[in-house]
C-alpha cells in the first residue's frame, strides 16, 4: 500500500509538469518538424533614398525581416524614384523603386517593366512653393512664370493638375527642368519663380524662402503610389525570391502600423528626410503592400494625360493590367490584392 | 489525507475548475459579442455608406442630375455619422476609421469641386479642354478616395475576423488546458479513491470473509493514512483478539471432551463394575430365604426381601445409567425411520404388560424421520413408558403420539414437532428447569417408581440428532412432551402477527415421573 501511495505520487509529480511543459513548449515542439532553413538569396534593389516611400524597404533591414526571409538584400540609393527605375531597367538593379508617372512613361515608352507591389501611397505630400516678390498668391498666379519641375515624375503631373484646376495650359507657363535637390538653389537664387516638388524638397523650399515664399499643397485626397518594379522576364523566373521579399515587406508593414514611432524613427535615420517630413500638415502617408485597383485607374489617368499633352509618342492607352504582376503578392497574401480580376 | 479532507479537496479543486470554465466561456462570450458588433458596424460602413456614396457618384457623373447630388450629400451625412462613432479602442484599427473618416471629407472635398466645375463651363476651347481634364481628374480622384476606403473597410473587416478566430482560439487553448487538468484531478481522484479506499475496502472484505471460514489468522495489513486504515487496525486488532479467543476455547473443549470421556468411562466401568457384587447380594439374599427360610422369622424376612428389593432397584438404577452411558457412547446412524411404527409396538408391549389397565394409545399414522432407530427406540420407549408411569392413577388413561405444529420454545417461530401427551399428574411448571436433569425426580418414589434417569437418557437422544426438547404441564392436568429431530426445521413457519390458536395440545391432565 505504502508503493502504491508513492506511484500515485510519482505519478501526479510527473503529469502535472509534462503537462504544463507540453502546453508551454508547443512552438518549439512544433519548431523540431520546420523544415530546413533555405540557402540565403541575393537581391539588388534600386531606391530613392530621399523620399519616404521607400521605408518599408529600410525598415526590414533595420528589423532584420530580409534576414528571417533568407534574404541577402543590397539597396542601391538614388535621388529620386525615376533614377531608380532607370538603374532597374538598365539590369543595375533587380528591382527598383518608382512613382506611378515614371512607370507610366516607362510603360509607354516599351520598356520591360513589371509592378510586383505598392509599397507606399502618399496623400497631399505633393505642391508647388513659389516666390511671392514675383507676384504670385495664389496658383492662377502661376500663369507666364518660370516653373522648376522635374520632367517624368509625379511633380510634373501634379503640376499639370494644378494647373489645370485653375484652368491654366502647361503653354502658359514656362516649365524648367530641374532635379529635385537643385529646385531649393534655384527658387533662392531667382532662376524659376516657383517649384513643383514633394517632400522634404517642398518643406525645404518653403524654409529656404522664409516669408517670401508660398505653398500650394495638391489636397490630401490625390494619392500617389510608391511601387516596387522589375524586369517582367526575372520576375518571372524568380518567383521565390520575389515571394520572401513580399513577405519581409508585409512584416515591416504589420512593424510600423504596431510601432509607428519607432518605424519613423528608423525610416527617418535610414533615409535622407528630415524628422519633421512625417509631420508636416495635410500629408498622409501610408505604408501598405498591396497591388490596388487604385494603382491600375491612376496610371491609366496618367498615360491620358502623357498622350494629351504630348508628352509621349503613344497615340492610346496600353492595358497596365498586363504590367501588373499579382502573381507573387496573390500567393503570399492575396487580401491585399484588390485589383479587379 | 482523510477521507473526508480528500473528498472535500477533490470538490474544491472541481469546483474551481469549473468556475474558471464558467468565467472563459463567459469572457469569450462577452469578446465574441463586442467582435460581432464591430463586425456589424464594419459591414454597415461598407453595405450603407461606401457602397451607396460609389453608386450616386457614378450617376452623378453620367447624369448630371440634381437628385443624384443630393442623394450624395444625403449618403455622405449619413456616413459621416456612422464614422463619428467609437466603436474601436485598439490604435490600429481606430487608426483604419479615421483614414475612412480623412477619406470621407477628402470625397466630399473633390465631389464638391466636380459640382463646382459644372457649375462654370469653360468659355474657350482651350478652357474646356482643361474643364475636362480636370474633371477626369476628380472623377480619377473620386475613384481612387472610395477605393481606399474599400481596402480600409477590408482590413478592418480583416482585423476583426481575426480578433475573432483569435479569441476563440485562446478560449479553446483555455479550455483545453481546464479540460486537462479536470482530466489530471479525476484521474488523480480515481488513483487515490483505488488505493486509498477500494484497495483497503477489498482487504477487509477478504478478511470477513476469512472469519466466516473461521480462519482468524487473516491480517488486512492495511496501511493508509485515512478512516479505513484505521478500521483495518482496528480489524486487525480484533483478529488477533479472536484468534487467541478461539485457541483458548479450542484448548479448553478438547480438555472438556477429554474430561467426559474420562467420565463417561468412569461411569461405565463404575456401573458394570456394580452389578455383579449386586447380583452376589441379591443371590445371596435369595439363598437365605431358600436355604434358611424356615429357620428365620417374619422380621427377618421382611428384611431380607428389603435388601433383595433395594438391591434389584439398584440394578435398575445401573441399568438406567449404563443406557445413558451407552446412549452417550453409540455412534449414531442416518436412516429412515417409521416413528409410527416404532411407537405403535412399545405402544403394545406397554399395554400387554399393563393388561389390567385401560390405556388408550393414539398414534398418528404415517410419521416418519431420518435417525438412528436404536436410539430413537430408546427415546420414545422412555417417553412412552414415562407416560404410562404417571397416568397410572387414572381410570382411563390416554396417551398420544403425534405431531404439530407450535412455535416453542422459540416465540415467534412455528415449525413441525412430535409430541407425547398424556393425560396424567401433570407437574409444576416451575421445576421443569430440573425435568432433564439425571437422577432428577418430580414425584415421590413411593408414588411413582423411577430411577430418574429416563428423561435425561431422552434428552440425550434427541441432542445426539441435533435436536430439542422441552414439556409444557400443569399439575393433574396432563403433559405433553415435544421434541424435534433436527438442529433447525428447514421450513420454519413465521407465526403470524395475531395467534389466535397456538397448541391446542394441553388438554387431559397427568401426573409424571421426570426422572
Amino acid at each position: 500500500m505504502r508503493y502504491a501511495r508513492r506511484t500515485e505520487v510519482l505519478l501526479l509529480a510527473a503529469t502535472v509538469p509534462l503537462f504544463l511543459l507540453t502546453i508551454f513548449a508547443w512552438p518549439s515542439i512544433r519548431g523540431w518538424y520546420a523544415p530546413p532553413a533555405l540557402p540565403k538569396e541575393k537581391i539588388t534593389i534600386a531606391l530613392c533614398n530621399t523620399y519616404p516611400g521607400s521605408g518599408l524597404l529600410y525598415l526590414a533591414v533595420a528589423k532584420g525581416f530580409y534576414v528571417q526571409e533568407d534574404l541577402d538584400v543590397t539597396l542601391q540609393p538614388y535621388t529620386t524614384g525615376l533614377d531608380a527605375m532607370k538603374a532597374m531597367l538598365e539590369k543595375r538593379a533587380d528591382l527598383g523603386t518608382t512613382g506611378d508617372t515614371p512607370l507610366m512613361f516607362a510603360v509607354m515608352a516599351g520598356h520591360p517593366v513589371a509592378v510586383v507591389a505598392t509599397i507606399f501611397t502618399a496623400g497631399g505630400a505633393f505642391g508647388t512653393v513659389a516666390r511671392r516678390d514675383q507676384g504670385i498668391e495664389s496658383i492662377s498666379d502661376l500663369k507666364s512664370k518660370r516653373i522648376g519641375v522635374t520632367r517624368g515624375t509625379d511633380g510634373d503631373f501634379i503640376l499639370s493638375t494644378m494647373l489645370a484646376r485653375s484652368r491654366i495650359s502647361p503653354d502658359h507657363v514656362k516649365l524648367v527642368p530641374l532635379p529635385p535637390e537643385a529646385m531649393v538653389d534655384a527658387l533662392t537664387a531667382g532662376k524659376v519663380d516657383a517649384v513643383t516638388s514633394w517632400e522634404p524638397w517642398l518643406t525645404r523650399a518653403q524654409k529656404s524662402l522664409g516669408e517670401k515664399g508660398v505653398e500650394f499643397r495638391i489636397d490630401s485626397g490625390f494619392v500617389l503610389n510608391f511601387s516596387l518594379a522589375g524586369d517582367p522576364e526575372w520576375i518571372q523566373n524568380h518567383p521565390d525570391k520575389i515571394q520572401r521579399l513580399l513577405r519581409a515587406l508585409l512584416r515591416a508593414q504589420k512593424f510600423a502600423d504596431e510601432n509607428w514611432s519607432e518605424a519613423q524613427a528608423i525610416i527617418v535615420k535610414s533615409e535622407q528626410i528630415d524628422p519633421a517630413t512625417f509631420d508636416t500638415a495635410g500629408t498622409r502617408y501610408r505604408f501598405v503592400v498591396q497591388l490596388s485597383q487604385g494603382l491600375l485607374i491612376l496610371l491609366e489617368d496618367m498615360a491620358r494625360w502623357a498622350i494629351q499633352n504630348k508628352l509621349t509618342d503613344r497615340t492610346t492607352v496600353p492595358n497596365f493590367l498586363d504590367v501588373i504582376d499579382t502573381t507573387a503578392l496573390t500567393a503570399v497574401s492575396p487580401d491585399t490584392v484588390t485589383i479587379v480580376r | 489525507m482523510q477521507i473526508r479532507t480528500q473528498q472535500y479537496v477533490g470538490a474544491l479543486i472541481s469546483a474551481l475548475l469549473m468556475a474558471l470554465i464558467g468565467v472563459t466561456l463567459i469572457h469569450s462570450m462577452r469578446t465574441t459579442d463586442q467582435a460581432i458588433q464591430r463586425s456589424d458596424f464594419v459591414n454597415s460602413l461598407n453595405a450603407k455608406g461606401i457602397s451607396g456614396l460609389r453608386l450616386v457618384t457614378v450617376e452623378y457623373i453620367i447624369y448630371r442630375s440634381e437628385r443624384a447630388k443630393q442623394q450624395w450629400q444625403l449618403r455622405h451625412d449619413s456616413f459621416a455619422q456612422l464614422l463619428a462613432q467609437d466603436v474601436f479602442e485598439d490604435p490600429t484599427e481606430q487608426s483604419i476609421l479615421e483614414n475612412i473618416r480623412q477619406q470621407n471629407q477628402y470625397l466630399k472635398d473633390a465631389f464638391s469641386a466636380l459640382v463646382d466645375l459644372n457649375r462654370e463651363p469653360g468659355g474657350s476651347v482651350q478652357e474646356a479642354a482643361l474643364t475636362r481634364e480636370v474633371e477626369r481628374r476628380l472623377v480619377t480622384q473620386l475613384m481612387l478616395i472610395s477605393q481606399d476606403s474599400v481596402i480600409d473597410a477590408r482590413r478592418l473587416a480583416q482585423i476583426t475576423a481575426d480578433k475573432i478566430r483569435e479569441s476563440q482560439r485562446q478560449t479553446s487553448q483555455l479550455l483545453t488546458i481546464l479540460v486537462g487538468l479536470i482530466g489530471i484531478v479525476i484521474a488523480s481522484h480515481f488513483v487515490t479513491t483505488l488505493n486509498q479506499i477500494l484497495t483497503p475496502i477489498k482487504r477487509l472484505k477478504l478478511g470477513v470473509e476469512a472469519f466466516a471460514r473461521g480462519e482468524f489468522s487473516f491480517r488486512t495489513r492495511v496501511k493508509v493514512n485515512n478512516e479505513l486504515g484505521v478500521l483495518s487496525q482496528t480489524f486487525d486488532q480484533m483478529a488477533e483478539r479472536l484468534g487467541e479467543t478461539m485457541t483458548a476455547l479450542e484448548r479448553k473443549t478438547i480438555q472438556l471432551l477429554e474430561t467426559n470421556r474420562e467420565l463417561e468411562s468412569f461411569s461405565y466401568s463404575v456401573s458394570h463394575d456394580l452389578r455383579s457384587p449386586l447380583r452376589g447380594i441379591d443371590g445371596w439374599g435369595l439363598a437365605l430365604i431358600e436355604d434358611y427360610g424356615e429357620q428365620l422369622d417374619a422380621t427377618a424376612h421382611t428384611y431380607v426381601e428389603r435388601i433383595r428389593a433395594d438391591t434389584q432397584r439398584m440394578g435398575q438404577l445401573i441399568d438406567d445409567l449404563l443406557l445413558l452411558a451407552r446412549v452417550t457412547r453409540a455412534e449414531i446412524k442416518h436412516e429412515l425411520v417409521d416413528l409410527s411404527g416404532l411407537a405403535q409396538s412399545v405402544a403394545d408391549r406397554l399395554k400387554s404388560a399393563q393388561s389390567e389397565r385401560r390405556i388408550e394409545f393414539v398414534i398418528q399414522p404415517g410419521l416418519s424421520a431420518a435417525g438412528d432407530p436404536r436410539l430413537l427406540e430408546i427415546g420414545l420407549t422412555n417417553l412412552l413408558d414415562n407416560a404410562s408411569k404417571f397416568t397410572g392413577t387414572r381410570a382411563e388413561a390416554r396417551i398420544e403420539f403425534g405431531e404439530t405444529v407450535t412455535d416453542e420454545p422459540e416465540p415467534g417461530v412455528r415449525r413441525r414437532v412430535y409430541f407425547v401427551r398424556d393425560n396424567g399428574v401433570g407437574f409444576d411448571m416451575a421445576h421443569a428447569q430440573r425435568l432433564f436433569g439425571a437422577f432428577q425426580r418430580m414425584h415421590k418414589t413411593s408414588e411413582f417408581p423411577g430411577t430418574g434417569i429416563g428423561l435425561a437418557t431422552v434428552q440425550r437422544v434427541v441432542h445426539r440428532h441435533g435436536g430439542s426438547v422441552w414439556a409444557n404441564a400443569k399439575p393433574d392436568q396432563g403433559c405433553t412432551f415435544y421434541f424435534t429431530l433436527s438442529p433447525a426445521n428447514p421450513n420454519p413457519l413465521r407465526m403470524p402477527t395475531r395467534v389466535d390458536d397456538g397448541i391446542s395440545e394441553t388438554s387431559n391432565e397427568n401426573s409424571k415421573e421426570t426422572s
